[in-house]
């Protein structure tokens, strides 16, 4: 298979992850999708990996990425049951307390 | 020859012990005893006297040996300025004693003992005593800086300083805030004057390069003062002098109550009797004509300054009798009377009579002031405050003899009473103003003679009507507040004043019938006798003022005597039918009743000046100080700080905390740096090395560069990764001439492509504007084969130069204060391709700095010039 | 070593700023007394300054210690005859302003004394520093004690007007730092290295085009501290609310710092531009002296009222400033410290009657003389002072700037804008009497008309030994003002001559390059001198 599969998976994850992160209003949903935009850019990393293996820098960023994913589920949905205890809602439209 | 006697530290003295008196009275006068106040008021000035005595007589003696011999006393340097012609001014405090400042010396500091010694009787039992004391040392002291400082600055100290004691004694009794307002009055309308003769100073040392009355007054004789004054003012061009001593008079005006400042004399009032006869009749306000004499080289050097002082003093004098006669109380008419008589004083001055004016000032300061001490006594005598109503009194003969006698005696040397002193002084100011009359070929002195001489003759009809009116109505007849009925505030038994107060009054009374003889003219009227070659008052001035000589004519003579002797008859006389034994104003009921009533209201003057001066500044204070909170406020601080609230209100709007909106702007950013690098930017840089130019363009990833470096459709490199490439250009890429003009001046460049018409070069960029007339059209440019030429279009700048100039290809001259520069035109073309194989292309216009070589016209073999301005 | 009297100068305030923060705040007594002899110190220190000899121009007591070398920042701190006298200004009025305040200031005692001794830091850093970096270190340290002083022990708009102060100078200040760092950078690209030493960088010359907006930028950052005519509408909301300590060293020192900006700054470094733009400052200036004269005689608060004039009086320095001659600019630095002096007493005056009455309205007085004769004395002489009556300090400086710009021209005298505003300045002299006396006579003549003044007191000691320090400045500077500008004379000729050179100058360079003045100057003294002590556009071309 070419850079080019690859790269189309990564666009259509990415697509969907972004889309899923404007279209739907419940956080963990949202978190989610965001998850899956980060992933996008794994399958990239890991593909420009192959084309050019020199360093395996491709793979070192993957785990980053992973490591950081991970941080990050973890903080947010400690966040976001936090949240839910205060406001028993998980709808983004209602979470504006950090407007001006 | 010019004797100066060593250091005199006796004029230093004859300042120093007023002074002191006022210092120590000052400050300390609340905790000594009465006595020891009086002793240290009345016998620093006592002191200074003697010293003046002194003084004068030691000038006296020095005048034998010269003419112009002069005491000084060099104390110290003040300051000092430096001139644009890098000379540095000194400003001394130096005090210098001539003919002039000595005789004002023994009259301040004579009359003003006097003044002092009355005040014990007069003040003595006034709770502010020692203050009043002291007030009066430090106007001495004041006094007499002004009159014995040797220069502008040092008399102006003196100047100030009087005013300040004005101020002070005016609101002497300051729990009256009228007199407190008076006082403040004063010293506002002395600054107005004051005004003028800082400027007056300014001009006087930027010409004469010096501060010190005799340098100026050398500079006048010698002319400095003719040419014109270098500022354009409203269309005419007066001379240096007109324009300094205009407003060197204008300081006089205020000081010396003339037209349009002397408002402020008659509210002065207001102040104790014997600040009225020191201050504001017999020495301060007569500073302005000692001014006037001190300068009197200068005055004369201008016609227009003369005349305009001689019309003014006139009007002055004619104004302030007219409104004297119609007055009802004492002090009032006396004010009027001195304004009016300050008026004949500068009247003289203007008609270039300086001695004459000068001898005004001295015997008015006789008689003015003991008219104003006989009318403090007489207000004493009555328990009146303030001013005393003239229609109240009556009889006060009997009860006041010698009052009575010293006023008289007063009275006549006023009127000018033949043989009295009044008489010589008034005498000799007509004879002036009759001088002029007779001067052949000059309109404008001839008329300001006339003018002079009638106004004046006038004046004096109605000062000796109104003086002997105040002296009827107060001295004859009964006295009308015996009975204490009515409206009569006056004490019913009134009482000769003390020894303290009468004294001082006789003295006075003696001088005002005697020092005329000191002017005894040197030709007695009618009968024509030769009395002396020159009269002393004119010999011993003759040394410190500039003067005219005396026509020698008979019927000059006759003229100015007969006039002022008839002017006192018929004054007198009409006094003495209207008002010898009455009780009434019997002019009042001859006079239409509003012309009586504007008299009395002073013309209304004073409600002129408010209406159309005081008030309209006041407004315009009042806006400037509410808008100053809100609209210059508002504009300067409010209106920023509102504009940035309202844009961090608007843009606080963004940050609504929905986290969908963020992600749509994340979304919307990415797109747009998408569409950015979806195709190629680049843009052309070329460097010169040589006749060689490096074409380059930042170098972007990804990106593929191919060169037209002359657009001419061919491409000279094929694609490739690295940006740069170099070329040399020839004469067949070129694509026009292009001119750079940059103006050194203001480092504005312009560019203008040049074709072979003549075109307009952009003017502001040859030439800065305040080298251009108003019809300059500036330069006009054309190509002419390879050659640029450059020609004048009707201009008449400052710039010399040639009709055409020419400027080969290539090259940069001067054009003016202009850089110019010439150069070919070339044009690049660079084609981009991105990743996306996306292409884009630039092109560039250069202007190569450099020209070619290989001429293509025969035109060109013509040898070029160099652009030189 | 005997040469480091300017780093005692800036040592002690801040050493006596550290001791009085350590002790604790009930030590009140002690407080005082430790400050106030601190600044004491500070005064003796600075009048040794003065023993110096300056019959010569450049800089005395110079120390010169690198600070941040990779960017050429050091400590460099010298005076001369223009900074001097401002500097014993500064130590003079500190004193007493801070021993005035006890008459008002009952709390937080601590704080007040600290904020008065970082303030006087400042200032004096600001007057002696060298350095352009150093300089906006300590311009901006004056803000803050200032602003704490406004903002703590000010009046009942007190926070309102602390802010409008701060902000308003802070925001000249920050345009003032991006000049800064551009010369500096310009500097660099010619020389190779960083500099902020004034001295080193005044051998920058910069084209005309550039001048105009570094000349804005720094312009802007004195006009406002000046304040200058129409940047000047923080300084009555200031005055009104600062406590009199504050009002006192507002007046009397701060607003200096603008105009001595100009001289140290602004004019050398760019020449073509202030000789350019000068004309129209001036005559700002004198739309200053009108319109604040105008302004103050309509106020009905005395503090405003003072407030106002020194608007105008500032305008008169404006106008020296920019005649760009000796008289002018020795006038301007005269009438500097003549204004400090007046107008810081003034305040003081102000502040005795605020103190009793606890009001300012002119209309709440009337008759005072009656009670009062002493505090009458004292009011009335500085209000001499105050309008300039010869023989006290106003009149020298006044006469002085008025001949300036009188004389700024040609040898016969002047150009015709200067002849017009120095006849319109010079009716700020009649202005000033109306004003002035007006605040007299409401406040002093006529009857007692409120019974609360039957009572008043008359000064007392701590009141007149803090004000007649003031008087006698005034009589010795208005009698013997010799001694004051012959210490100046030299460096202002000095100024002038170089500011005339570098005009030239920077009128001959299209880019910015290196010159050598020292030499340049010798060599125009070895060829006679410069024909004119100012430049005119014929010789431009």
């Amino acid at each position: 298979m070419g850079i080019g599969t690859y790269l189309a998976l990564a666009s259509v994850l990415f697509g969907v992850g972004a889309a899923g992160f404007l279209a739907r209003r419940n956080m963990l949903i949202q978190l989610m999708s965001i998850e899956l935009m980060l992933n996008s850019v794994n399958v990239l990393l890991l593909a420009f990996n192959r084309v050019n293996p020199s360093n395996h820098d491709g793979q070192v960023f993957a785990f980053f990425v992973i490591a950081v994913a991970a941080a990050e589920a973890a903080l947010g949905l400690a966040i976001l049951i936090a949240y839910y205890r205060v406001t028993k809602t998980l709808n983004t439209d209602d979470a504006t307390l950090l407007k001006y | 020859m010019h004797v100066e006697a060593p250091q005199q530290i006796l004029l230093l003295l004859i300042i120093l012990f007023p002074l002191g008196g006022a210092i120590i009275n000052g400050l300390l006068g609340r905790y000594m005893a009465k006595g020891l106040v009086t002793l240290v008021g009345v016998g620093s000035v006592a002191l200074s006297f003697a010293l003046a005595v002194v003084s004068f007589v030691e000038l006296y003696g020095l005048r034998h040996e010269s003419e112009t011999a002069t005491l000084v006393y060099h104390f110290y340097e003040w300051f000092s300025l430096k001139l644009p012609s890098g000379n540095v001014v000194a400003v001394n405090v130096r005090f210098v004693m001539d003919s002039l400042s000595g005789v004002m010396t023994l009259i301040v500091t004579g009359v003003g003992g006097l003044i002092h010694l009355y005040s014990i009787g007069y003040m003595g039992d006034d709770e502010g005593y020692p203050r009043f004391m002291s007030f009066l040392n430090l106007f001495m002291a004041s006094m007499l800086i002004l009159v014995l400082g040797s220069s502008m600055p040092v008399m102006f100290v003196g100047w100030e300083g009087v005013g300040l004691c004005s101020y002070l004694l005016i609101g002497f009794w300051f729990e009256n805030r009228d007199y407190a307002a008076a006082g403040r009055k004063a010293f506002v309308v002395n600054r107005i004057g004051d005004f003028g003769v800082l400027i007056g100073m300014f001009i006087l040392v930027g010409v004469a390069g010096s501060f010190e009355f005799a340098d100026i007054n050398s500079a006048a004789m010698a002319g400095e003062f003719r040419p014109d004054f270098p500022v354009w003012l409203l269309g005419v061009a007066p001379s240096l002098a007109t324009v300094a001593c205009v407003f060197l008079f204008l300081g006089c005006t205020g000081k010396s109550a003339q037209i349009p400042l002397y408002i402020w004399l008659p509210d002065a009032m207001a102040g104790p009797t014997p600040v009225s006869a020191l201050i504001h009749a017999a020495t301060m306000v007569t500073a302005g004509v000692y001014l006037c004499c001190r300068l009197s080289p200068l005055f004369i050097t201008s016609d227009v300054a003369m005349s305009i002082i001689a019309v003014t003093g006139t009007l002055t004098a004619l104004l302030a009798a007219s409104i004297a006669v119609v007055q009802r109380e004492m002090k009032k008419i006396l004010a009027y009377s001195t304004v009016s008589q300050l008026g004949f004083m500068f009247a003289a001055v203007g008609v270039g009579a300086f001695a004459a004016g000068f001898f005004h000032v001295f015997t008015h300061a006789f008689f003015k002031a003991c008219l104003f001490l006989g009318a403090g006594s007489v207000m004493h005598a009555v328990h009146a405050h303030g001013d005393a109503d003239i229609f109240k009194l009556g009889g006060l003969r009997k009860a006041l003899p010698i009052t009575r006698l010293t006023f008289l005696a007063s009275c006549l040397a006023i009127a000018g009473f033949p043989l009295t002193s009044g008489f010589f002084s008034k005498d000799e100011i007509l004879l002036g103003a009759a001088a002029q009359i007779f001067r052949p070929d000059d309109m404008l002195m001839t008329s300001v003679g006339w003018f002079t001489l009638i106004g004046l003759t006038l004046a004096a009809v109605m000062t000796a009507f109104y003086m002997f009116r105040l002296y009827f109505l107060t001295f004859t007849g009964e006295y009308r507040s015996a009975d204490q009925s009515g409206d009569h505030p006056y004490d019913a038994h009134p009482h000769e004043s003390p020894p303290a107060m009468t004294i001082p009054l006789v003295v006075l009374a003696v001088g005002a019938l005697t020092v005329g003889f000191l002017g005894l003219p040197h030709v007695v009227p009618i009968i024509g006798t030769h009395l002396s070659d020159y009269s002393w008052w004119g010999h011993w001035m003759e040394a410190s003022v500039a003067g005219q000589p005396v026509p020698e004519q008979m019927y000059i003579v006759n003229l100015a005597s007969g006039l002022a002797f008839g002017a006192m008859a018929i004054g007198i006389s009409a006094a003495w039918v209207l008002y010898r034994n009455k009780s009434t104003d019997a002019l009042a009921e001859k006079m239409p009743a509003r012309l009586y009533q504007l008299a009395f209201d002073k013309w209304r003057v004073d409600e002129l000046y408010a209406a159309t001066i005081v008030n309209p500044i006041k407004n315009v204070a009042v806006v400037a100080g509410r808008a100053d909170m809100t609209f210059v406020d508002a504009v300067m601080t409010k209106l920023p700080s509102f504009n940035v609230r309202e844009a961090g209100r608007i843009l606080a709007r963004l940050q609504n905390g929905v986290v969908h909106v963020y992600g749509a702007v994340v979304v919307v950013g990415v797109v747009a740096v998408l569409a950015w690098f979806w195709t190629p930017h680049s843009r052309i840089e070329a460097a010169f090395e040589g006749t060689r130019v490096e074409l380059t363009t930042p170098q972007g990833l990804g990106y593929e560069y191919r060169w037209d470096a002359n657009s001419d459709g061919e491409f000279e490199t094929q694609w490739k990764g690295t940006p740069g490439t170099t070329f040399e250009y020839g004469h067949d890429d070129m694509r026009g001439i292009a001119v750079f003009l940059k103006n050194t001046h203001s480092g504005i460049e312009h560019r203008i492509d040049v074709t072979d018409e003549w075109m307009p070069l952009p003017i502001e960029s040859v030439v800065p504007a305040e080298f251009l007339s108003p019809r300059d059209t500036g330069f006009e440019v054309r190509i002419d084969g390879e050659f640029l030429l450059f020609r004048k279009a009707h201009a008449r700048t400052k710039l010399s130069g040639m009709k055409e100039i020419r400027l080969p290809m290539g090259k940069s001259g001067r054009l003016g204060p202009a850089r110019v520069s010439s150069r070919p035109l070339v044009e690049a073309t660079l084609e981009v391709r991105n990743a996306f194989g996306n292409t884009r292309r630039a092109t560039k216009e250069i202007a190569l700095p450099f020209g070619f070589e290989a001429p293509t016209h025969a035109s060109l073999t013509r040898p070029a010039h160099e652009v030189v301005r | 070593m005997t040469t480091h009297y300017l780093t005692w100068l800036l040592a002690i305030p801040a050493a006596s700023a550290l001791v009085v923060l350590l002790v604790p705040r009930s030590w009140d007594v002690a407080i005082k007394r430790f400050s106030i002899g601190a600044m004491l110190v500070e005064l003796i220190v600075s009048l040794r300054l003065v023993l110096a000899d300056y019959s010569d121009a450049g800089y005395r007591f110079v120390e010169h210690v690198a600070w941040v070398e990779s960017f050429g920042i050091s400590y460099k701190v010298g005076v001369d005859g223009i900074s001097l006298w401002l500097v014993v200004l500064t130590t003079l009025l500190s004193p007493i302003a801070l021993y005035a305040s006890w008459g008002s200031i009952k709390t937080g005692i601590k704080g007040y004394a600290l904020s008065f001794l970082l303030l006087e830091l400042g200032m004096l850093g600001a007057f002696v520093a060298l350095d352009l970096f150093l300089f906006y270190v300590f311009w901006e340290l004056m803000l803050v004690p200032m602003y704490l002083i406004i903002g703590i022990w000010g009046g009942k708009d007190r926070v309102y007007a602390a802010v409008k102060f701060f902000l308003y100078t802070m925001v000249g200040s920050l345009l003032m730092l991006v000049a800064i760092l551009y010369v500096v950078a310009s500097y660099e690209k010619l020389a190779g290295h960083y500099t902020f030493d004034l001295q080193e960088l005044s051998s920058l010359v910069l084209p005309a085009s550039q001048q105009y907006l570094l000349f804005g930028a720094f312009a802007l950052a004195f006009a406002i501290k000046v304040p200058m005519f129409p940047f000047h509408t923080w300084l009555p909301d200031a005055h009104v609310q600062a406590p009199t300590g504050g009002s006192v060293i507002l007046a009397a020192v701060l607003l200096k710092l603008g105009i001595y900006g100009f001289i140290r700054f602004a004019m050398p470094l760019f020449p073509v531009a202030s000789q350019t733009i000068g004309p129209v400052l001036a005559g700002l200036g004198v739309v200053g002296i009108i319109y604040g004269a105008y302004a103050a005689w309509v106020q009905r608060d005395l503090k405003k009222l003072v407030a106002y004039s020194s608007v105008s009086h500032m305008g008169f320095i404006l106008l020296g400033l920019f005649a760009m001659n000796r008289n002018g600019i020795s006038g301007a630095i005269l009438q500097m410290i003549n204004h400090g002096i007046s107008t810081g007493a003034l305040f003081l005056l102000v502040g005795v009657i605020y103190d009793r009455r606890h009001s300012r309205k002119l209309d709440d007085f009337g008759g005072l003389a009656k009670v009062m004769p002493w505090y009458t004395l004292f009011f009335v002489v500085i209000t001499l002072s105050s309008i300039g009556l010869p023989g006290t300090n106003g009149f020298v400086g006044e006469f002085m700037i008025l001949a300036g710009s009188f004389l700024s021209r040609t040898a016969i005298g002047f150009g015709s804008s200067w002849f017009i505003m120095t006849l319109l300045a010079t009716t700020g002299v009649i202005f000033a009497a109306v004003y002035m006396l007006h605040a007299v006579l409401r406040i002093f003549w006529g009857k007692i008309v409120h019974p609360e003044n039957e009572s008043l007191t008359d000064l007392n000691r701590r009141e007149v030994a803090s004000l007649l320090p003031l008087i006698v400045m005034v009589f010795w500077i208005g009698l013997y003002p010799k001694f004051f500008l012959d210490k100046m004379n030299p460096s202002v000729d000095a100024f002038v001559t170089d500011f005339t050179v570098r005009y030239y100058e920077g009128r001959r360079t299209g880019e910015p390059r290196l010159v050598d003045f020292e030499e340049l100057e010798q060599r125009i003294e070895a060829a006679g001198g410069l024909a004119m002590a100012e430049p005119t556009h014929e010789d431009a071309q």
